[in-house]
Parts: C-alpha cells; structure tokens; sequence
C-alpha cells in the first residue's frame, strides 16, 4: 500500500514539501504507529504535498535531544517526553503531577487543551501539534502493596519525578534506565517500578513481577509533545499549515485511545501470566492521595515564585478530571 | 626580541602542557568519585540501613561526563586517537607533512564546530534553565565545560602541527 | 543530488581519510557533518554534532566503560592479573596458545558481567595482553583473541543488543538471555580452536613451553584466590541482587583497590598511573562511539540503510537466501553503521519477512547478535578493534584487524552451525519454558 502512494506523489506534485520526524519509541510501537497514520494522513489530505519521514527509535535524536533538536532543526519534527529535559518545561512539568489520571486518553486530552490554553512561554521557541500523555502509573511489584505500610522500605525504580513520587510514599527510590529494569527486578536490586501497565508488556517486565497494585487514585502521567520547527512551519502554505492542524487535531484522541489499548492489552499481558492485581480500598485511596499532596503543593510553591500560574494550571487540571469521573 | 619571542612561546608550551596535566587530573578524580558514589549509594540501600544517596544517578552521570572531557586534550597530546598508518607510511616525507598538516587542520575545524556548537547548547540549557533528573542541578556548564575542552584540544593540535612527529606529552 | 547518492559519496570519502592516517574517530565525525550538512543544513549539523559528543559523554550505561577499564587497570598495575596469568600459564602454558586460550575463558566469564562489547575488550586488553607479552606470545594473536573474545561480551548474557531486539521485536528478554547462553559457549570453544590450529600451524604466535610439575601448577594456583575473590564479589553481587550490571563495573573498581590494598600493593604512583590511563582509554573508546553515532545519523538521513534492507525484503528468491543475504547485509552495512543503530534501523523491516518465512524470532535475534559481533572486529569500523589498538599502541591496527581473521571465520562457522541446527540456542530457552 505504501509504496503505491509514493509513486502517486512523485507523478502528482514535484516539489513536495519534505519533513522529517524524530519519534524515541520504537516503530513496533503502539504510539510510533499512530504517529505514522498521522503521517499517512497528512500526506493523503495534503495531495502528496507534504511528505513526512519518520525517524524511529531515536535514530535521528535521542529522546533527551529531541527538543532541542527541534529547534535546531535537526529534524523537523519531533516526539518526545516533556521529563527528560527537567526545567526546561517549568509550568507544563505540572501535567504529570501524581493528579491520578484515570486513563491515557483523559491525560492526553487534558494535557493538549491545557498546553494550548495556557500557551507558556517555554514552548515560544516552537509550534505545538499536540500533546499525548501514558495512562496512569501503577505500581508493579514482587510482594503484595495493599496498604500505604507495605511501601516502607520498599525499593522502587524510578527517576526524576516519580523518584519524588516513590519518597513521598515511604518507598526508596532507585534511579536506572528502562532497559536495565527488567534484570533489576528479576534479581531484586529492586522490589518494584512505578509505571503505566502498557510498560509490563512493552519491556516484557510483567514477567518479573508478581502483583500490580492500582495506584491510579494517585495516578502521574508522562506527557509527550509533538513539536515542530517554527520557521518550518512558517514557511509552510498557510493551507498546509490547515491541514496538519486539522489532522493533529484528529489524532489526540487517537493517541489516547492508543495508550488506553496498550494499558488493556498490558493488563491483559499481566493476568495472563497469572499475576494478582490490587486494587485500594476507597479509604486507603485517600491516604495515598495526602501522601503525595506535598508534591503538588512543591509545585505550586516553585512556579509562584518564578512568576508562572502553576495554581490555577493545576486547579484548571483538576477541574478538567473531574469532568472525567 | 627573538629571545623574547621564544621565551613567550616556552612559558605557553609549558601553559598548555600543564593545563593538559591538570585536566587529567580532574578526569581521574571523576573515575574515583564515580566508583565512591556508586559503590557507596549500593551499601546505603541495603536492607538494614535503606538509606540510598537520592541522585546518586545523577552524581555518576555528572562525574563521568567530566572524567571523559577533561581526558580529550591529554588523550589528543599522547596521540590517543586509533588512526590507520598503513597507507600513509607508503608516502614520501614531503607527501607526509602535507597530508598530515592538512588532516590537522581538518580536526582542528571539526573540534572548533563541536566546541562552539556545545557552548551555544549550554546557552540553551542556561536559558532554559534546565536541571539534572533527580537532584534538579543546574546542568549548562557541563556541554560548557565539554566546549571548553574542545577548544584545549585545538590548541594541543596546533602544536602537533607545528611540531609534527612529536608527542606534546610522553604516554 | 540525491540523499542515497550522498550517502556513498560520504562513504567514499570515509576511506579517503581513514587512508590519510585522520582518526578513526575524526573521520567519521567529519564525514557524518558534511554528510548530515548536505542532506539537512548546516547548524543543524553542527548542533548535531555537539548534542551527540554530549549524549554520549553524559550516557549512563556507557559509564561501564571507564569503571570496567579502571578495574583493568588497577588489577595490571597490582599484579593481580599477573598472578592470574601465571597461574594459567603452569595449567595451560605446554599447550600451543594456551594463555591466548585463558584469554578467551577470561573473556567468557568478564562477558557475564559486562554487557558492552568494547568495556569487554578494553578490560581484557588491559589485563591480558601484558602478560601474553612477557610470555612472547605474538602480538597479532593476542590482539585478535582479545578483541574477538571481547565480542562475546555481547552475546553471553547480560547483554544490551538482546535488550535492544527484545523491545523491537516484543519478544522475552530473559528467554533471549537463555538463549544466549548455548551460542556463547559454542562461539568461546570455537575461538579456542581456532587458537590451538593457529599456533600449531605457526608455533610463533603462541610458544608452548615444557609441561610444568603438578607441585609447580598447584603452588601458583593460589595467585588464583584474590582474582576468584573480585569474581566472587561482582558476579555474586549481581546475582543477589544487590547491584544492577551498570553498577557492577563499580563495585569491580572499588574490589581491585581492595585487594590491591591487602596485597600491599597499593601507592600514590600507582593509582596514578592507573587513573591515566584510563582516562586515555575511556576517552579515546568514547570518541570513536561519539564518531560512530554522528556518522550513523547522516546514513539514517541518507536512507541508505532502509532502503537497502526494503530491497532485500523484496526479492523471490529461497527462505534461505534470504537469511543468508541478510546476515550479508548486516556484515557489509555494519562496516560503516555502529550496531545499535543500525538493528534500530533495519530489525522492523527484517522481522515481519523472517517470521512469515516460519523461522523463530529467538534464533533471529541470537543470529543478529553473532553477525553484530562480526562487524565489530572486521575492517575498516570494528570498534573492539579500534579499542584494542588504542590500548596496545605499538600494535599496528591493520596487524590486529589480521588476528582477527581467523576469529572471523569462527564465527561465520558458529553462524552456519545454528542455521543448520537451531536447537543449540533454543534447547535452554525451551526447557525453561
Ligand atoms: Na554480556
Ligand atoms: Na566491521
């Protein structure tokens, strides 16, 4: 199917404006295929006009250097975590606070119309497509959580801000890569990981746990933009620029819904590997919720003082997930 | 006048040999502080005492990123770098000199646009006000400090330039 | 111009000035710039450039490499390793290339701790080849051993290529891990022969000297205890989960300064000498990776890789030929490409062909580590090559690149023996479950 539209393209339109697009996943996934689609899409709605590449699993730029590569135009466009660069996102880092996120497709919607609402400042330097955000961070563990007192103590890989997360709960944060957390888990360097269900599957980790505790009272997110270059995008047709605009439009939900699949297929991936999952008792829920509340309040106290409207970012947050209950 | 020149050119050869030194000196500190942090951040976490060293990550990440800059001009200076000899040793002298004065000046432009180009990341990240994962540190002066580096090994090669067929610093 | 038509010209040029005796290092950046700048722009090149210097400078998992060269270092300059190698000498001395043999044991069991190819060359080149040296082993053997004995750091588990395949591919980590295990041992035995036919056949390169007495053999097996300590430590470490493998390369550092400590044989002088070296080590390794990812990022814009393997996909030929023609490509491409980025590129369009041709995802991955293990010690970009040469420096890179040869062949032999039977990686994974 592919390649008889690139024939089509070549025939139809000479000079096709030619984009490329960083993506950190990996192509078999779930959101560098969706991606793709948005890609494809552009390109039959635009006429063969605009002729996206993906360059997947970081091959073009590492997800760290996604931004700025961006911006340095390294690639046109680019997908990539808003975490990775801590500081460099002071009021948007506020999108993936432990707000407890009920589902990857309610994050991605609040995330883009927030960014978007509130335009900051620190996304001046390019032009937002959309936003997408995972499903809520569970708990993934060897030995049952069932209560705030089984987290003492217990060992929990997690960097940057869950680390925080993981301090706030009683529980020891350790810092290692993704790949890493698999052996980690298996040999017990660590006891647990905090991460969205979709993970136990994508990094075969479900296979090295035991139970799955449902922490999504507390649930964090990772927010993940989808930028491009400013002058790029300047240059375009102001037609063009219709289109992709529509098209991206179009595709947050697509986005969530995706990460809403993984997290099933994940859940799926756990319990049929005979895993036991958890789930807190309303009462406990609460107790999880003031545990990580000095979070949000670090928050609100951090952007204060720089001048950022990090309170009502968050209030305007939690308006929005109430509307999701 | 003459031996003004060349006394200005020994105290800036012996600047730059030991400027060299002391970058080393620092990447073996990095080495040392990376295995103290990780070997002490492993016997703080177990069982008894719980206590890991929060950023831990980050510290090692740090001192190895300094440990493999401040090592780029000694490793230039003692010729580190693996370079095929083979079809070069089929030249005459002369034939030497110029291609070997050539390919120097090729590195010294390669090293010129990394070092610029990581300063101007580090102006970014400074702007930006980007910090570590963990332990939220201000990062900008670590690409600085690789730029810095870079601009070291400029120097270094230029006297490989000048005086080529020689080791600025014995291994 | 077309990208494509870049892209060979950048490769053209890469051998103009690897020809021309620029580093292996510089040339690659060098050539990854002009190339990216032609295809893309310019700045964005050169911003490309300084992100990859500090993304690799500032990698966490590459921190291995200046721990684990550290921990080589500190066990040469104690005489640790020296103790080591005697011993293995009164064992395995009367054998043609018997301390080239240990080597490669040596380098078998370091590979269950280390997960990177060239931190398992780098240790191993600074322990080994001093010591195949003082026996008058012949350099070109001992640079080859070591460097193609290195590369089985990447196919005994832990492992960073399986990890990489494994996300790719969404097949079990731990049951490509297993699977490793069986190739691994086959390829460390396979090496050995190559080994003892090589020195049999020109006893230069590994004199066999008199059979030692069994008094002689047992006396210098104590210099043994303090070598199985440090193993001990790190391996039993990792397996108690105390450590992760990244941390390990630590923890080996800090055991060496230990036992260096006990022997009495720790100085001012000596850490020095150590610290400097690596420093020199871990720098020039880390260039040439830095050289390797900015050259790769100018052939992923070229395409070339991707169109390449679409082409392949695409032809009506034997299941066979196809595997063959793949593992061909991955010899030739991995030439220019570092591994990671090239089984980045290449595994998502080769996978669906290769499962759809009814053969088993594991057995493809263990057969892409095998093929990746021989770019790095094939000319002219193998990087447990490059590590060697810059460790042992009076060594000529062309003389290493020639040890490794017949190691080469080993593994282009191990690589036809599981086409022909699968079962020797997939035994262990299938008994586990
Ligand atoms: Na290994
Ligand atoms: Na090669």
């Amino acid at each position: 199917g592919k390649s008889d539209g690139q024939n089509g393209e070549a025939s139809a339109e000479q000079k096709a404006v030619e984009l490329s697009y960083s993506v950190f996943f990996p192509p078999s996934h779930i959101q560098c295929v969706t991606a793709q689609e948005w890609a494809d899409e552009i390109k039959e709605r635009s006429d063969g006009r605009i002729n996206i590449t993906i360059h997947s699993g970081g091959t073009l730029t590492k997800a760290p250097q996604c931004y700025e590569g961006v911006v340095a135009g390294i690639s046109d466009i680019g997908m990539s975590c808003f975490a990775y660069t801590r500081g460099r996102f002071p009021l948007l880092e506020g999108l993936d606070l432990p707000l407890g996120y009920p589902t990857g497709g309610a994050a991605t919607g609040i995330a883009t119309k927030l960014a978007f609402d509130f335009n900051p400042e620190e996304l001046k330097d390019v032009k937002l497509l959309y936003i997408h955000a995972h499903g809520p961070g569970i708990l993934a563990s060897k030995k049952p959580v069932k209560k705030l007192e089984d987290m003492a103590g217990l060992k929990v890989r997690a960097t940057g801000l869950s680390a925080k997360l993981v301090e706030s709960l009683g529980a020891t944060p350790i810092a290692m890569s993704q790949p890493e957390t698999y052996e980690a888990l298996q040999k017990g360097v660590v006891d647990a990981t905090f991460c969205p269900i979709e993970t136990l599957k994508g990094w075969n980790q479900g296979e090295v746990i035991n139970y799955v505790t449902d922490t999504s009272a507390i649930g964090y997110t990772t927010s993940m933009f989808v930028v491009m270059n400013r002058d790029k995008w300047n240059s375009l047709d102001p037609e063009l620029q219709e289109i992709i605009d529509q098209v991206s439009q179009e595709w947050i939900a697509k986005h969530g819904a995706a990460w809403d699949e993984a997290d099933r297929e994940g859940l799926e991936f756990v319990e049929g590997l005979g895993k036991e999952v958890i789930t807190l008792s309303e009462e406990e829920e609460k107790r999880w919720v003031e545990a990580v509340s000095p979070i949000l309040d670090n928050f609100k106290k951090k952007t204060q003082e720089t001048g950022l409207p990090g309170a009502q970012f968050l209030e305007a947050i939690q308006v929005e997930l109430e509307q999701h209950k | 006048m003459d031996k003004f020149l060349f006394r200005l050119r020994t105290i800036y050869v012996f600047s730059l040999k030991h400027l060299t030194l002391g970058l080393v000196v620092v990447s073996g500190l990095g080495v040392l502080t990376m295995t103290a942090v990780t070997c002490l951040d492993i016997i703080l976490r177990m069982k008894p005492l719980n206590r890991p060293i929060t950023g831990a990550y980050d510290i090692v990440q740090i001192a190895g990123c300094i440990s493999l800059a401040a090592a780029l001009p000694y490793t230039t200076a003692v010729k580190g770098h693996v370079a095929i000899e083979f079809f070069f040793q089929k030249f005459n002298r002369r034939g030497r000199i110029i291609v070997d004065s050539f390919m120097r000046l090729m590195a010294m432009a390669l090293f010129y646009l990394m070092g610029h180009h990581c300063i101007i990341y580090g102006n970014s990240m400074l702007k930006a006000k980007q910090v570590t994962q963990t332990l939220q540190l201000p990062i900008f002066w670590l690409p600085w400090l690789i730029g810095g580096c870079c601009f070291v090994v400029i120097l270094v090669i230029a006297y490989n330039l000048v005086n080529p067929g020689r080791e600025m610093i014995k291994p | 111009m077309t990208p494509v038509q870049i892209g060979i010209i950048g490769c053209v040029f890469l051998f103009v000035l690897l020809a021309a005796s620029m580093p292996v290092a510089f040339s690659m950046a060098i050539i990854g710039f002009v190339g990216f700048a032609a295809v893309v722009n310019p700045d964005a090149a050169a911003s490309m450039l300084s992100m990859n210097l500090y993304d690799t400078f500032t990698s966490y998992s590459l921190t291995v490499i200046p721990l684990f060269v550290f921990m080589g270092q500190v066990c040469f300059h104690s005489g640790i390793s020296r103790r080591l190698f005697d011993a293995a000498y009164k064992w395995l001395g009367h054998m043609p290339g018997g301390l080239a043999i240990a080597t490669v044991g040596a380098c078998t069991g370091f590979g269950a701790i280390c997960g990177s190819g060239p931190a398992t060359a780098a240790t191993m080149a600074a322990v080994a080849l001093p010591e195949m040296k003082r026996y008058k082993y012949d350099m070109e053997l001992g640079c080859g051993a070591v460097a193609a004995g290195g590369s089985l750091g990447m196919l005994i588990p832990p492992s960073v290529v399986f990890i990489v395949y494994g996300i790719l591919t969404e097949e079990s980590v731990g049951k490509l891990f297993i699977a490793g295990i069986g190739p691994g041992l086959l390829i460390a035995l396979l090496f050995c022969l190559t080994i003892y036919i090589n020195c049999k056949r020109r006893p230069h390169l590994g004199p066999a000297s008199e059979p030692f007495s069994w008094k002689a053999r047992l006396k210098a097996t104590a210099g043994v205890a303090e070598t199985l300590l440090l193993f001990l430590l790190v391996i039993g470490g990792m397996f108690l989960g105390l450590f992760t493998p990244t941390e390990a390369a630590a923890v080996g550092a800090a055991g060496s300064i230990i036992v260096a400590l006990m022997r009495k044989k720790l100085s001012f002088s000596m850490l020095k000498r150590s610290l400097v070296e690596t420093a020199r080590t871990s720098c020039m390794v880390m260039i040439i990776v830095t050289g390797a990812v900015i050259f790769g990022r100018f052939l992923t814009v070229t395409h070339i890789p991707y169109e390449l393997a679409s082409a392949l996909t695409g032809l009506s030929v034997p299941s066979w030929v196809i595997i063959g023609l793949i593992i061909f490509f991955y010899l030739i491409v991995g030439c220019f490409v570092d591994a990671l980025a090239l089984i980045m590129l290449t595994i998502p369009i080769f996978y669906p062909v290769v499962i759809e041709l009814g053969y088993n995802a594991i057995w493809f991955g263990v057969i892409i580590v095998i093929v990746t293990q021989m770019g790095v010690i094939s000319p002219p970009v193998g990087v447990c090559v490059y590590v060697v040469s810059g460790i042992e420096r009076d060594v000529p890179l062309q003389k290493i690149f020639r040890g490794a040869m017949p190691f080469l062949a080993a593994l282009i032999i191990a690589a036809i023996l599981l086409m022909i039977f699968p079962k020797i990686c997939l035994f262990l994974p299938e008994l586990i479950g």
